[in-house]
């Protein structure tokens, strides 16, 4: 069998060290990830930081953060852990506020990602 | 071996990565899963579990008061983001620490941890005595002159036919300790020497002429114990 090639967001070395190539189970993972999403958890993210909640805002990313990590998404948990070091550094609002818009666009990409691979996945899956 | 376990963990992924890797182990039944404490600690408190997977940040309480308020001591496997609770989780005698996200592989090795502690616990609880620490003095009990031992706050009573000792430790701390196929927790107040029950009603035993009051978390292990014919 072909090795499965993943999107470049996704980290198949992480998947390979937790699923064991083992396409049905990461189907299942990928599919949760996206059906209990994290929207509630995002718009919580950005309502911590209209309210200026910081540590609002550390809690519900640290929440958050190890679903990246059973997804392949490393490079996302690796901005929320630097976020959650951020809310307590006493930094400005502002460069949250920068920083919290990269990590959220980084999110959506990182959800499409997910997404698309989970349709590939479906046909791998079937066949 | 067959080990029933919930689940107490509020992030989704987290939960369905834990049901399939307890799926794939095939001796691991998932009896439900909860995102918060209350949930949690009302369920187990109303059926008995071997195992908890548990989260320790959740919405309201942590996963720490969780085990401070369930009535009996099933073994706990922490899984966190942190490793911070590292401390209490010694303090909270858990089996093992799994960082998220952790591999199928450090899976199997923490339920094989659990498998260890329990042939441990079984060897050890062979023993047909105790030694108790009272009246700065070690004082040894056989098991058949104990009747029932009760919790009085940070202290227990062991009640035999003729004596009573108080002792400093807890009725959780007890239960992991002494020999199970003597002693069984009916409450979270009291375990009885099975041997010295006289008879069963309704929700209390007797033992030596004492009623002793038997909690609904408890009652179906209780049954399971007699040897009813």
């Amino acid at each position: 069998m072909l090795p499965f090639i993943y999107n470049e967001l996704i980290d198949p070395a992480i998947l390979s060290s937790l699923y064991e190539n083992d396409h049905a189970f990461i189907q299942k993972i990928f599919q949760s990830f996206l059906d209990t999403g994290l929207d509630g958890d995002l718009q919580q993210v950005e309502s911590c930081l209209s309210s200026g909640d910081t540590d609002g805002l550390r809690k519900v990313i640290h929440k958050i953060k190890p679903a990246f990590g059973f997804v392949g998404l490393t490079s996302i948990e690796e901005q929320c852990r630097e976020m959650e070091l951020l809310c307590v550094s006493g930094r400005s609002l502002n460069d949250l506020t920068e920083k919290i818009t990269d990590l959220l666009n980084t999110i959506q990409a990182g959800k499409k990602a997910i997404g698309d691979d989970l349709q590939k996945l479906i046909l791998l899956n079937k066949t | 071996m067959s080990i029933s376990c919930v689940i107490v963990e509020d992030l989704p992924v987290a939960a369905e990565y834990l049901r399939n890797c307890c799926e794939k182990s095939g001796d691991i039944e998932v009896l439900g899963h909860f995102t918060n404490v209350n949930d949690a600690v009302t369920f187990l408190n109303d059926h008995r579990v071997d195992l908890i997977f548990l989260d320790v940040e959740m919405p309201g309480d942590d996963g720490f008061k969780l085990l401070d308020r369930i009535v009996y001591s099933p073994k706990v496997i922490l899984t966190t983001s942190k490793t911070e609770y590292a401390y209490n989780a010694f303090e909270y005698h858990v089996t093992d620490f799994l960082k998220k996200p952790f591999t199928y592989q450090r899976f199997q090795e923490a339920i094989g941890k659990l498998a260890l502690q329990e042939d441990t616990r079984k060897k050890e609880s062979t023993d047909d005595h105790i030694y108790i620490k009272t009246d700065g003095k070690l004082v040894r009990l056989n098991n058949e002159e104990i009747l029932y031992i009760e919790s009085m706050g940070d202290y227990v009573k062991f009640v035999l036919a003729d004596k009573k000792y108080v002792s400093h430790n807890t009725i959780k701390n007890l239960e992991e300790k002494i020999n199970p196929a003597v002693f069984l927790k009916i409450h979270r107040s009291y375990i009885v020497n099975m041997k010295k029950v006289q008879n069963i009603r309704d929700n209390t035993v007797v033992i030596n002429g004492l009623e002793l009051p038997i909690s609904k978390a408890n009652r179906a292990e209780v049954l399971k114990r007699l040897n009813v014919i």
